[in-house]
């Protein structure tokens, strides 16, 4: 995002960044905008004014915005947490944010229980800037499906990316669905809402990477959230800045795979610690760093949910400790291939779309079918002795003619089950 | 007593009483006297050893280690004898998994910790400077985590290699655990309780955990207080603490075999304190040269030393200082005592076993140390390093170790195969000087040795004598070497005329060093035999693999001594002292045909049909043409004797097993190492350990003896000393064959734990592309391939059990010797031979036992028939013997 040059004006990164958004849209949400001419420049000319600056104070201290800092990153790990299950149910975000997650695919639900899907793990594999837009343009979607006028969401979204970090903001005449989608981003984070029963509020630093407003701000945002991360219960690890190892961090990976399938990350965060506990067996945990053993079992865990052994790897490659990412790569090939190899063993069974024909009440009627489909090449498997045999898709049709024009003439009977088989490699 | 349970949180502990019934009942008793309870045992009775660790206890005695309460304390005494041979500590499991930590009692912090289980540590407090501190210390499992790639990790290996067992060893983060062996280990070397602790509290990060420093405290604090010396050939039980003597005196059993001299004027004796104990002035390692070593400078006093850097370190940054803290603890632990004065008293020689086991049950267990400078009576045998006989730094660390206080200490030393333990044999004997007693597991190695012996050291040949079923020569002089065969020594049939001389010669007098190469490989009883019978002053195992799959490694440390070194393999392949290794394991299809049979054969034919599958075959053939053409010489390795042969004979290469003959396999082994047309040679298990073929660079194992980790080590070992390790870029190549989706692939995994532990990684090949381009592969059409499922099928039921090879050829020299009774030794060799010969049956397993042993005698008589003239392929064609691989090792253990 915003990979533009410093020098260029605040007004040309607005726009580059909005050139952006658009292209991510969905075609039939950009299409939309493009018919309604006159709403599409109202979404851009910002004729409408809903946030009103109240003041000129800015919340330049550090305890203001530290505040603010921290009820943005709350909200948004609470999302994370969520998604990898580590959350008490009292921080759960609220229905309509479940709802987004769950309708976006990166939850699915079985049995009741949220689980992360594939799409969500690759969710978390992606850096905070790209997940902020994967959220914001699900938002997007998801108001699609509900009849509600996108154009005016998009609007909400660039207004709200016009405004300043650090300032106080007051709500002016909105209509319901931006109050709606305004109480939703309060509840993603983006908004700090003043708890002083007045209708102001204070745009919090992830509203900045909605716009790009500029590269420092994003970094400073990022900081934000991962320093957090790794910092809430160990405040002496940043404090105490020492030759080789915690140092790099908070900015860098935590994670040494070693070939024993012993996995060793210097982190406390708990979010990173549950994302690893999806493919990990977790041994042992200490103030500044977590054990766990890669195994087969820990890996087909991670399968069973939909995650894939590539996204293990690049987490497990992004995430490498500043010790090991000298080497390349700092996954041991040993231990990527055999996570890999785990998955091809799910793959081994190829689904062919047959149906099977058994009980048939003599043998003649069964020999007769057999010859007819073998002449056909239909059949996919049988056993002469149970009379039973299994017919491809496609040879379907004219062998069930075939029965039936046979049944006719004769009173035989058989059932035709409909049954999908597999085939060894 | 052992009632003592280490780790257990309150005053109170469980003690487990086995009633008749079997039935186990706990019962609480309070934790009174504690110091005292190990000696008066008549007070407590009862006894905690896990019944499940009792396995030196013979079978006759299998419960005396679950005592009922015994009023009658000379019972209780006798019950115990029997069951003594290790400490009782020893037998415990380090730390209770359960009782001392209740999940539900600590706070569920956040969401995560339930997936730590009880591994959620992190109530342990990081210290402040813990960033240049290496290491982590896990309160429970005792496991230590130690990041290698700290500036100070060497000292802290060198550190946690003497008090800890290491678990896993790769690049970057190792693990070690604390058990109460290591600790043994480490308090025989000389290392003491608060050395154990300062060193490791300065090196962790997180401050030792109580239930840690407790158990370390249990485990050490009677360890090593007690050495068995022997000096001027008398027998001393010694110790610097004058209180645990008086304790030790205090036993009926040892107080009676107690040497009594009532007017002791023994020059060596300065004075006699009232309790009539000895002093004599604590030994030092002063002008003791190990030979080869470096001549170090003079090393001022410790104790000195250690003050100034105590000082030192407040200056200093903290980093230096805890490093120079460590070794130079390291260094002090040996010389901690030099100007304290050891008490002891002096014992009957011959009740010195009975003495050692009861102190064993005492849990003072004795550490047996050799005076060998001071040893005047036997005589000293001239022997010396060569000057052209350097020693490499890991061999001086760790022949320092056991010459660490100028004495002899008895213990193993673990190095990799192919990092020269032959010379630290040679080296210790050399520094010893004293008649050495070498054994090792066959006969090629018995040559193999002497001639080191020669090359390495300044003896003379006649000084040297080789002791096997061919020779059995003695040495010339006073004082000498035999070099013989556990085998040979551990056998209790009856001999013939020349062995049984031989042997009472070897019993007869008193060894300065017993040898023991390849301690792993022998059975445990064998071992004892041996350890028993023979008088000698120091004890020298050495091995490449401390595991056993069958737990009996814990014997060796009491039969022998505490492990005194392991090395680590891959820093020693880094630093080029043993060849760096690709290891490979290469999946290979069923094919369809082969897998349909599989899956309809029993157990035992699956074997056959895995091993013979013929896309391993291409695959081998394969390898084979591809590192030939490297330039390579390959050994191939199959373990089943008739896919030996098949594979062999349709590559028309030349083959090795129990049943080749002496001239023939140094025919072909000639021929490999010196004929550039001839660079394959297949082997079956008896290439395993010892044969000696540094050409090799190249190692093919098409099938193997189920999940052992041993083996797949040992293999490994044969090409690590590979002549042209040297080579920048060299490497050497290890695959291991694995037929997909069958029991191999099961083994495979468990086989190679212990190489992946020490670092090495294997990667899996699904499919070798250029295979398919190549030209001549055999078993290409299908046809082909059903033949050889026909040929297979019809094959013997016998060709599928894998074969007991190990020292066959030796072992039916034994036998031809053998008039008498059964022994288990040839119970366990005797099957590869009949099983060869086709002639049996093993229906005989699923008789009762006393059928069982009844056929056996009838196998014997029909072997006595065996004339000596018969070597290896003269089989006895009993079939008694024979025994399913997987039922073998609960034979072996009943009896």
């Amino acid at each position: 995002m915003a990979d533009q040059n410093q020098s260029e004006s605040e007004e040309s990164h607005f726009q580059i960044t909005i050139l952006e958004f658009l292209e991510k849209l969905p075609e039939q949400l950009t299409n939309r905008l493009y018919r309604k001419p006159t709403s599409c420049l109202a979404v851009f000319s910002g004729d409408r004014e809903n946030f009103e600056l109240l003041n000129d104070m800015h919340y330049n201290s550090t305890e203001e915005t530290e505040e603010i800092d921290d009820y943005a990153n709350e909200k948004w790990e609470s999302v994370l947490h969520f998604m990898v299950g580590t959350s008490e149910k009292k921080d759960h975000p609220n229905k309509s944010v479940l709802q987004l997650l769950r309708k976006s695919g990166l939850v699915t639900n079985s049995n009741g229980e949220n689980q992360i899907s594939s799409k969500g793990f690759q969710f978390l594999l992606q850096d905070i800037c790209s997940q902020i837009w994967i959220i914001l343009l699900q938002y997007l979607n998801m108001q699609e499906d509900g009849e509600s006028d996108i154009v005016s969401v998009l609007g909400l979204f660039f207004q709200l990316g016009s405004l300043e970090f650090g300032r106080k903001y007051r709500v002016q005449n909105m209509t319901d669905l931006e109050n709606r989608v305004f109480k939703d981003l309060t509840e993603l984070g983006f908004i700090y809402k003043l708890k002083d029963g007045s209708h102001s509020f204070i745009p919090t630093r992830l509203v900045s990477i909605l716009t790009g407003a500029s590269n420092t701000s994003i970094r400073a945002t990022i900081a934000m959230l991962n320093s957090r991360n790794n910092s809430k219960n160990n405040q002496n690890i940043l404090s105490n800045s020492t030759q080789y190892s915690e140092v790099d961090v908070k900015d860098s990976g935590f994670i040494i795979l070693e070939t024993n399938y012993r996995l060793y990350a210097y982190t406390d965060s708990i979010l990173q610690i549950s994302i690893m506990s999806l493919f990990t067996q977790m041994v042992y945990r200490f103030p500044n760093m977590v054990v766990g053993s890669i195994t087969r079992d820990s890996i087909r865990r991670a399968l069973s949910k939909g995650i894939n052994a590539d996204q293990i790897v690049t987490y497990l490659t992004m995430h490498a400790h500043p010790q090991v990412r000298e080497k390349v790569p700092p996954v041991p090939i040993t231990v990527s291939d055999q996570i890999r190899l785990w998955e091809l063993e799910k793959n081994r069974i190829n689904p062919t779309l047959s149906f099977l024909y058994h009980e048939f009440n003599r043998q003649q009627d069964f020999d007769t079918v057999h010859k007819y489909a073998l002449q056909l090449d239909v059949v996919l498997w049988v056993d002469e002795k149970r009379r039973t045999i299994v017919i491809k898709a496609e040879g379907h049709e004219p062998v069930k003619e075939f029965v039936k024009r046979r049944m006719s003439s004769k009173s035989s009977n058989s059932s035709i089950g409909n049954t999908s088989t597999a085939n060894h490699k | 007593m052992s009632n003592k349970r280490p780790g257990s949180p309150k005053e109170e502990f469980k003690v487990r009483i086995k009633i008749k019934d079997g039935v186990y009942k706990e019962s609480l008793k309070s934790k009174n006297s504690e110091q005292n309870s190990s000696i008066n045992l008549p007070n407590h009775p009862i006894s905690t050893v896990d019944p499940r660790k009792n396995v030196s206890t013979p079978d006759s005695s299998g419960n005396s280690n679950e005592i009922e309460p015994i009023s009658d304390p000379v019972l209780a005494a006798q019950q115990d004898v029997k069951a003594g041979l290790v400490p009782r500590s020893a037998r415990l499991e380090f730390f209770k998994d359960d009782d001392s930590y209740d999940i539900l009692a600590m706070p569920r912090r956040d969401p995560v910790s339930g997936k730590f289980g009880k591994g959620d540590y992190t109530y342990l407090k990081l210290k402040k400077d813990h960033s240049s501190r290496p290491l982590w210390i896990c309160p429970g499992s005792a496991n230590i985590i130690l990041e290698a790639f700290s500036p100070i990790a060497e000292q802290a290996i060198d550190f946690l290699i003497a008090i800890s067992e290491p678990v896993s060893r790769p690049i970057n983060l190792h693990e070690y655990k604390l058990t109460p062996y290591s600790l043994y280990a480490a308090v025989s070397v000389g290392l003491e309780t608060k050395d154990i602790l300062d060193v490791l509290n300065r090196l962790s990060k997180v401050p030792i955990p109580d239930d840690v420093v407790k158990a370390i405290k249990q485990c050490t604090v009677s360890y090593g207080k007690v050495k068995q010396v022997l000096k001027h050939n008398r027998y001393f039980v010694e110790s610097s603490h004058a209180d645990i003597l008086q304790r030790l005196l205090r036993d009926p059993i040892i107080s009676s075999s107690r040497l009594i001299e009532p007017s002791d004027k023994n020059s060596t004796s300065k004075t006699n304190d009232s309790s009539g104990l000895v002093k004599f002035s604590a030994p030092t390692s002063k002008e003791l040269f190990i030979a080869g070593k470096h001549i170090n400078s003079i090393e001022t006093p410790s104790e000195l030393k250690t003050d100034q850097l105590t000082e030192e370190s407040k200056i200093s940054n903290e980093h230096k200082a805890i490093d120079i803290q460590i070794e130079a603890e390291m260094d002090a632990a040996d010389e901690d005592n030099e100007d304290e004065e050891v008490h002891a008293f002096e014992i009957l020689p011959t009740q010195i076993e009975v003495v050692k086991k009861r102190c064993n049950e005492l849990d003072f267990p004795m550490l047996e140390e050799y005076d060998f400078r001071n040893d005047t009576i036997n005589p000293n045998l001239n022997i010396d390093l060569k000057p052209i006989t350097t020693i490499r730094p890991y061999q001086e660390k760790s022949l320092s170790k056991m010459f660490g206080n100028g004495r002899a200490r008895s213990g193993i030393i673990v190095l990799p195969c192919g990092a020269g333990k032959t010379l630290v044999g040679i080296t210790a004997a050399c520094t010893i000087k004293k008649s050495v007693l070498c054994l090792c597991t066959s006969s090629v190695s018995v040559m193999q040795w002497k001639q080191q012996f020669l090359q390495w050291s300044t003896i003379k040949e006649h000084q040297i004598a080789v002791f096997t079923s061919d020779q059995k020569e003695r040495f010339s002089g006073d004082a000498g070497i035999v070099i013989s065969t556990f085998s040979m020594v551990a056998n209790t049939r009856k001999r013939s005329y020349e062995a049984q001389k031989m042997m009472d010669f070897l019993h007869s007098r008193e060894w300065g060093f017993l040898l023991l190469d390849e301690v792993h490989v022998v059975p445990a009883n064998m071992f004892r035999r041996v350890v028993t019978s023979i008088a000698a002053h120091t004890k020298l195992g050495l091995t490449a693999t401390l595991v056993r799959e069958d737990d009996k490694i814990d014997d060796l440390n009491f039969l022998i001594g505490p492990k005194l070194y392991e090395a680590n393999w891959i820093d020693l392949a880094l630093k080029g002292h043993i060849a760096t290794v690709q290891c490979a394991e290469v999946w290979c299809d069923m094919t369809p045909e082969f897998y349909r049979e599989y899956l309809r054969e029993t157990s035992r034919r699956r074997l056959l049909l895995y091993v013979m599958n013929p896309r391993k075959f291409q695959i081998c053939q394969y390898l084979i043409w591809f590192h030939q053409n490297r330039g390579d010489k390959i050994i191939v390795f199959v373990d089943n004797v008739y896919a030996l042969k098949a594979y062999a004979q349709k590559l028309k290469l030349p083959y090795i097993y129990g049943g080749t003959s002496q001239q023939e396999r140094m025919r072909i082994l000639h021929q490999f190492q010196h004929n550039p047309m001839l660079n394959t040679i297949f082997l079956s298990k008896v290439g395993d350990t010892s044969i000696d073929l540094p050409e090799a660079t190249c190692l093919i194992q098409v099938s193997s003896h189920y999940g052992s980790r041993r083996q797949e080590a040992q293999r490994l070992g044969r090409i690590l000393r590979a002549k042209r390790r040297a080579d920048i870029g060299f490497n050497a190549y290890f695959y291991s064959l694995v037929s997909k989706d069958t029991l191999e692939m099961f083994y495979s995994t468990k086989r190679q734990q212990f190489l992946v532990d020490q670092g090495y990684s294997f990667k899996v090949i699904t499919h070798l592309d250029a295979m398919d381009d190549f030209e001549d592969l055999i078993y290409k059409d299908k046809q082909s391939q059903i033949d050889l499922l026909h040929t297979v099928l019809m094959a013997n039921d016998n060709a599928s059990t894998l074969e007991d090879e190990d020292m066959m050829r030796e072992d039916s020299n034994v036998k031809n010797e053998v008039s008498g009774r059964s022994k288990i030794v040839i119970k366990k060799q005797g099957a590869t031979i009949q099983s060869l010969s086709g002639a049996d049956n093993m229906a005989y397993m699923e008789y009762s036992d006393g059928i069982a042993s009844r056929s056996k005698l009838a196998g014997l008589s029909s072997r006595k028939g065996v004339g000596s003239a018969g070597m290896s392929m003269n089989k006895p064609s009993s079939s008694n013997e024979e025994r399913h691989p997987l039922f073998k090792k609960q034979f072996n253990t009943k009896k």
